[in-house]
Formats: C-alpha cells, sequence, structure tokens
C-alpha cells in the first residue's frame, strides 16, 4: 500500500477512528490496534514478507530480553552478535548476494577464469533496510546499557512495524519511539492538524514535484546521448528534486500521519538544498539514517577525535557504508566515496560545524556569499546524484563528460519546462519562506485569514488530485 | 475532536466541490466544443470494434467514416453514437458491428474491466450522462474512482492542444491499416478452443442491451440502421459460437437488417491475421462495400443474396 495510494486513503481515516474512537481508553488497545493496521499495510505488497518482519522482530525482540538479563559480558555478547549477525545475514542474502556473486564473477573473469556463480531470483522484502537497522540499534542500545529490554512484545513489535516508518524510515530510535508507546495518547487538536498539512505537503513533493520532475529526468537519463550541456544539467537538477520530492515528501507524510495517533517520529529532512556546504547538507538529509551511523558506526570508530588518517578512513568508512546500504550497485558505492571527497576538507579543516543555523535566519532573503555557497553546494549534491542514479560507473562518467564538455553548456535547453517551471517555483519558495519550521507548511500564511488558507489547500490538493495517476513507487522503497 | 472531525468534513466537502467543478467543467467544454463533426459529405458511418475498424477503408467508400474501434464494446459505440448524431444531421445510415465475439460475455470485461477503463474511461468521461456513471460505477466502482483524476488530466491536456477532432485526436477509432500477414503464425498460436467456448458460448445481456440503445438512437432520429459483420477467417475461433450468434440474432435483433460478410471469401494474403483484414484485404472490401451502396443495394429486398452474389 502506497502513501499516494487509493487504498490509503480508505486505510488512514479507518485506523484513525478506530484509534480514537474505540481503542483510545488504554496504552495496550491503541498499541494492539496500530500493530494490526501496520501488519495488513505491510501485507499488501506481499503478505509472505510479513514472516520474516515477524522473525526478525522476534529475534530482536529476545536477543534484548537475553542480553538485558545477561549478568556476564560474554553472554551479552554471544546474543548481540546473534542478532546483529542474523539480521545482517538477512540482509544481505536479501539484498547483496547477487551482487556479491556477480562482482566476484566478474573478478574471476578479469583474473582468466570462467566460473558460472549461482545468483538468487529473490524480491527484495519491502523496508528490510529500515526494519533491520531499528532491530539492531535497539539490541545495541540495549548491549550499551542505554535502554532497558522492552518486555511487551506487542509495543516492541509496533516500535520495529510502525506502519507510517515501516517501508521507508525514519530509522527511528527505541530511546525516543518506546516511551511514547508506552503512555496512552490523548487527541490533540493542532498536533492533528500539522499531522494533516504535513502529509498534504508531503503528496505535493512527491506527487507534484517528484513524480513530475521525473518524467524530465527519466527522458534525460535515459536518452542522454541525444542531449548536450545544458540539457544534461537540467536533467541532473531535476533528479536532485525528484529524489528530495520523493523521499522527503515520502517523511513528511509518513510524519504527518503518525501525528494523527499522536506519535511524533524523528525528523528526517531539514532544507538540505538550502545548505551551505556538503557538511551541512548532510546534517540536512535522510537525517535519521546520517545520525545513525554516526551513532553506531562513525563514533564507535573513533570518530573525528583521532588521527588525521583515522578521521579520513572514518569518514570514508561511513560514506561508503552508506552508499551500499542504498543499493547492491557500484553507483551507490561510488555516490558514497564522492560524498565523502567532498566533505573531507570541511572536516580535516575543523569547518564542518561552520554553518549549524538556518541559512538566513531573521531575514527574507541570503546574502551573496549564501547564495553562492548554497548554488555550489547544490551543483555538489546534482553531480553526486547524476552517479545515483545512472544504471552504471561508465554512464554517470559519460553523462558527467557531456554535460561538462559539450560546447552549449551556457545555451539555452531543448527541454520544455512550461508545465514544471510554475510548481516548482512554488515549491521552491514555500519550502525557503518556512525553512525555520519543522516542514514548509507549518506555519506558511498563519497570518492570513483562513478562507485564504484553506483556499491555498485546495488549491494543493486539486494539484495532488490532477497529477496523481497510476501509483508511482516511492525510490526508497527499493532500499 | 470534535472540532477536528467537523473541520476536516467541511474541508473534504470543498475539495470534492472544487474536483468536481473543475471536472464538470472539462467535460463540458469538450462537450460542447463540436469535436464529433465529420466531414459534411459523411452520411454513412460505422461503429465497433477492430472488425469494421480494419476492414473498412474510408478513402475508398463514399459519402463514408470509420468511426470504429478495438475492443469498443457497444456501451462506448453508444456514448460515441450519441454525440455523432447530435453534431452530424447529414447522418443517414450507421452500419454496426455485430459478430460472434461481440455479442459474448467476453466482451464485459472490454466494457468495465481494469485494463480497459484505464484509458477508455478518460476519453469517454466527457460524453457519460448520469446513467452511464451509474451503470459502470455498479460493475467496477474502486476503479471509476481511480481514474477520475487520470480522466480530469488527459481531457485538461487534450483541451489545451486544441485538437479539432475527438476521435482521432484522441484515438478513438478510424481506419486502422494492417500492414501484415500472420494468418499461418496466427493459427499456430490459435487459442485453445475449449477454453475459449466457456466465455464465448454464454451471451452479455449488458453488452446487448446496449446496442439495443444504439439501434433506438437511430431510430429516433429517422437513421437507417444495420448491423453487420465484417469478413474474418474461416478459421477464426469466434466462429464457433455461431449457433448462439445466430439464436440472439433472430430472437432479439430480428427486427434489424443484418448484413452478414463474414464468409466472404478472400485470398490468405489479404487477412493481417485470423479476425483482422489487412490493407490488401480492407482495399479489396471496401471497394466492394462501396459498390454495394452505390449500386442501391441498401434500399434494395434480398440484400444477402446480391452481396454474397456480387463478392468475386
Amino acid at each position: 500500500m502506497f502513501f499516494n495510494s487509493l487504498s490509503f486513503a480508505f486505510f488512514l481515516p479507518i485506523v484513525f477512528l478506530l484509534y480514537w474512537f474505540v481503542c483510545f481508553k488504554k496504552s495496550s488497545y491503541q498499541n494492539l490496534l496500530l500493530l494490526i493496521a501496520s501488519y495488513y499495510f505491510y501485507s499488501f505488497w506481499d503478505y509472505r514478507f510479513l514472516f520474516l518482519l515477524l522473525f526478525s522482530t522476534l529475534l530482536d525482540y529476545f536477543s534484548g530480553i537475553k542480553i538485558g538479563l545477561s549478568t556476564n559480558q560474554k553472554n551479552k555478547k554471544f546474543w548481540l552478535i546473534l542478532s546483529i549477525g542474523i539480521n545482517l545475514g538477512f540482509l544481505g542474502v536479501f539484498k547483496y548476494y547477487n551482487f556479491f556473486a556477480i562482482s566476484f564473477q566478474e573478478l574471476l573473469k578479469q583474473v582468466g577464469f570462467e566460473v558460472d556463480i549461482l545468483t538468487l531470483n529473490v524480491i527484495l522484502p519491502v523496508g528490510i533496510s529500515f526494519y533491520t537497522f531499528h532491530g539492531l540499534s535497539y539490541v545495541i542500545d540495549i548491549y550499551y546499557d542505554r535502554i532497558k529490554p522492552e518486555t511487551k512484545i506487542v509495543d516492541y513489535s509496533l516500535f520495529v512495524s510502525y506502519f507510517p516508518l515501516l517501508v521507508a524510515g525514519p530509522i527511528e530510535r527505541a530511546t525516543h519511539l518506546l516511551p511514547q508507546l508506552k503512555v496512552t495518547r490523548k487527541f490533540n487538536y493542532e498536533v492533528a492538524v500539522s499531522g494533516l498539512k504535513q502529509i498534504l505537503w508531503g503528496l505535493f513533493k512527491k506527487v507534484v514535484i517528484a513524480d513530475q520532475c521525473a518524467v524530465y529526468a527519466d527522458n534525460i537519463f535515459n536518452n542522454s546521448i541525444d542531449y548536450s550541456g545544458s540539457s544534461l544539467l537540467l536533467g541532473g537538477i531535476f533528479f536532485a528534486f525528484q529524489i528530495y520530492g520523493d523521499f522527503s515528501g515520502y517523511s513528511d507524510i509518513a510524519l504527518g500521519t503518525s501525528k494523527l495517533f499522536g506519535i511524533d517520529l524523528l525528523k528526517n529532512f531539514s532544507y538540505p538544498y538550502f545548505s551551505r556546504n556538503i557538511a551541512e547538507f548532510w546534517r540536512r538529509w535522510h537525517i535519521s539514517l546520517s545520525s545513525w551511523f554516526r551513532d553506531y558506526l562513525y563514533i564507535p570508530l573513533g570518530g573525528s577525535k583521532v588521527k588525521t588518517w583515522k578521521k579520513i578512513r572514518n569518514v570514508l568508512i561511513i560514506f561508503l557504508v552508506s552508499g551500499f546500504w542504498h543499493g547492491a550497485n557500484w553507483t551507490f558505492i561510488f555516490w558514497g566515496l564522492l560524498n565523502a571527497l567532498f566533505i573531507l576538507p570541511s572536516i580535516l579543516m575543523k569547518t564542518n560545524r561552520v554553518f549549524t543555523n538556518v541559512v538566513a535566519e531573521g531575514r527574507s532573503f541570503p546574502s551573496f556569499r549564501e547564495l553562492f555557497s548554497m548554488i555550489l553546494t547544490f551543483l555538489l549534491s546534482v553531480i553526486a546524484w547524476i552517479f545515483f542514479r545512472s544504471e552504471n560507473i561508465a554512464d554517470a562518467f559519460d553523462y558527467l563528460n557531456r554535460m561538462i564538455f559539450t560546447a552549449d553548456l551556457f545555451k539555452s535547453s531543448p527541454v520544455a519546462l512550461n508545465d514544471i517551471m510554475p510548481y516548482l517555483t512554488l515549491f521552491i519558495l514555500i519550502e525557503w519562506m518556512g525553512r525555520e519550521r519543522n516542514f514548509a507548511l507549518e506555519k506558511f500564511g498563519i497570518i492570513l485569514p483562513r478562507i485564504v488558507r484553506w483556499c491555498f489547500y485546495i488549491f494543493l490538493v486539486y494539484k495532488i488530485y490532477y497529477f496523481s495517476g497510476e501509483e508511482q513507487e516511492f525510490i526508497y522503497f527499493q532500499f | 475532536m470534535r472540532k477536528f472531525l467537523i473541520e476536516s468534513f467541511i474541508f473534504s466537502v470543498l475539495v470534492i466541490i472544487t474536483i468536481t467543478f473543475f471536472v464538470m467543467r472539462v467535460n463540458h467544454k469538450i462537450r460542447d466544443g463540436r469535436f464529433f463533426e465529420l466531414p459534411k459529405h459523411s452520411s454513412m458511418i460505422v461503429l465497433g470494434n477492430s472488425h469494421p475498424e480494419c476492414a473498412l477503408n474510408d478513402a475508398y467508400i463514399s459519402d463514408f467514416s470509420n468511426c470504429a474501434q478495438s475492443s469498443e464494446a457497444y456501451f462506448y459505440n453508444h456514448l460515441k453514437l450519441r454525440e455523432l448524431i447530435d453534431e452530424n444531421k447529414q447522418l443517414k445510415t450507421v452500419f454496426i458491428e455485430f459478430s460472434n465475439s461481440q455479442i459474448t460475455k467476453k466482451i464485459d470485461n472490454y466494457v468495465f474491466g481494469d485494463e480497459y477503463l484505464n484509458w477508455r474511461f478518460c476519453r469517454f468521461n466527457p460524453m457519460m450522462k448520469a446513467e452511464d456513471y451509474q451503470f459502470l460505477l455498479k460493475h467496477n466502482p474502486l476503479k471509476i474512482l481511480e481514474v477520475q483524476n487520470i480522466a480530469l488530466r488527459e481531457n485538461t491536456e487534450y483541451l489545451k492542444k486544441d485538437l479539432p477532432y475527438y476521435i482521432s485526436g484522441r484515438s478513438l477509432g478510424g481506419y486502422l491499416q494492417l500492414n501484415y500477414k500472420q494468418v499461418d503464425s496466427s493459427l499456430k498460436e490459435k487459442t485453445n478452443l475449449i477454453n475459449l467456448q466457456k466465455i464465448i458460448n454464454v451471451e452479455s445481456d449488458k453488452n446487448l442491451f446496449y446496442l439495443r440503445k444504439c439501434i433506438n438512437l437511430c431510430r429516433q432520429h429517422n437513421i437507417n440502421v444495420y448491423l453487420i459483420r465484417c469478413p474474418q477467417h474461416p478459421l477464426f475461433e469466434d466462429w464457433s459460437n455461431e449457433k448462439l450468434f445466430q439464436k440472439t440474432r433472430l430472437e432479439k435483433f430480428k427486427d434489424i437488417e443484418f448484413l452478414d460478410f463474414g464468409k466472404l471469401k478472400l485470398k490468405k494474403a489479404e487477412y493481417a491475421d485470423l479476425s483482422h483484414l489487412n490493407v490488401d484485404g480492407a482495399k479489396h472490401f471496401s471497394v466492394f462495400f462501396d459498390s454495394l451502396v452505390k449500386s442501391k443495394v441498401l434500399s434494395k429486398q434480398g440484400k444477402q443474396l446480391i452481396i454474397d452474389a456480387s463478392w468475386n
């Protein structure tokens, strides 16, 4: 079930009404309802993968209890390694086995051995990367005594499978979500309205911005040989907006949906394209994943409080792993590497935390310097996105080569932009105006009379309705 | 909670009103746009599925327009006919394909099956009246809800393009030229007859109801209406329900003249496949059809005998 589907439009109000009118008395009723709804939501793709989700849930649940109860370190470590090993094992088989098998086969071919390695014909279970990371952070946190193991299986299962975040995050932490599941949620008008607004803005980003940019980006990337400089640059820019609209749109819908049930989820995006350097970009892009890697990989490796060469190693590791997390393809790994190379100078020069505030805070317009930094950072991200979007590394280099070295880079593009530009302009404008908020529409037009605001919301709904056609899958579902 | 629910309800109602307004506005523009005007000399049309679509090349037939389209059921023929009659006062004769596949349950899927509704609803939506909506909603409500927005977008885009003629502008019919000759390969791939018979030996009341509506509509406007069966290969599977076909024809459409070209003998090279004529077959048949019209066979007695005797 996609967030942008008709079935979800029926599913959500039904769960909402049952939640607040039938199960409102106790948190256990609320949690049970949400859990049933989450499993129903997940089984819409393929009910068989529900068993994998249940297995992973039970594994981490029992491992957590065992780690919590163990008095000696050896036992603790055993359960931790068991849980991590099996979780990553599943991830490895379903997501990475074919990649390693084919890569190994090609490597052997390069050195003169022709072997036929068995590849698996398996579908990647939706959301496996996300719920695996939920489980991993949970057992690691128990191991390091950051949290106590959860004894109520319904509560723990809901933490892993809560439908707004199940298939594409945000990657939650037990320390943030589990305490919220322990208390009976009370309906809050302001929170619910904010949730609806966030869903509305998320749908606009997904259906109007991402899906329409995808038409242009797909056309240019799939026929890149027919285009030259300026059009290829546009293709990269369109993809940058597509992936941002798609993923941050998904996150907004997830967060908004969760607010309707009185549950706060971790923020996943914070206007990354208004960043002034790559380090800031990475603090604003897919925040829940970046912070996961920071807390469970980068800091245990020593973070930035180590010798220079180790700093470089740590940055490279975290970005390569992050790239690899996105998919079993060299393009993602190279995308990670490129981002590591972009960010390294600022980490080495200790300027990575220069921009921790919002750009042009309290002002309507950025300074020229800020504008220049933002454009430069955006262009760097576009270059990296080209690798992310391309079928293989050779294609990406060819694309980049043609984009930079074809003569008409500064000539106008033959791509007709009339259909998308008004929406893209409106989108950037609203995002800019709302950049100090949790999401762009949060306080947008709050000083205007309600009738004007409602007209604007109706306009957004109409445009979402107008542009939504065949259900378009969210890009991050494949990860 | 009460405030939230009331506001959500009011907002939803306003959204529905807005969307309905735009849907109606676009549909109204298309309906009132005289997009179905045929050339002034066109006093005859043919409606139906891919059989007439590929068999009657209007370039060879005087005063004739081919308005048939692949897999178009009588429900959609009726919608199209309503608009054509409304905008073409010169219309004198309507031929409607009446063949073995058109009468069976199989065709129901072409009316409200997911695959066909996806695009057909979008194109026919502006011509629909409340009763037509009700009919589709009754049989596939979810899909109808799902394709509303696609219809709105496609119709708006159509209006933006400012195309003069709806049928060709929306790919809703006209002579379709097939250049291939694949009778032999079609025979090899021939559908399993046993399975097929389960479907094609059951009559589709729903589709035939709309054929009757087409006939009545023509009669109301004093337009001559004929049922025709275009040539099909003798080994075409659908011939297997001929008994049912004849029964239906004689019991339900006895009052309409039926011109049967189905069994006219054509060369193998004139067929594209078992159910369609290719460009050569269409030329041969269209020239013959034109000669029949010109020799005023339509106003003579014993039409079928003349047809069979005149064919070479």
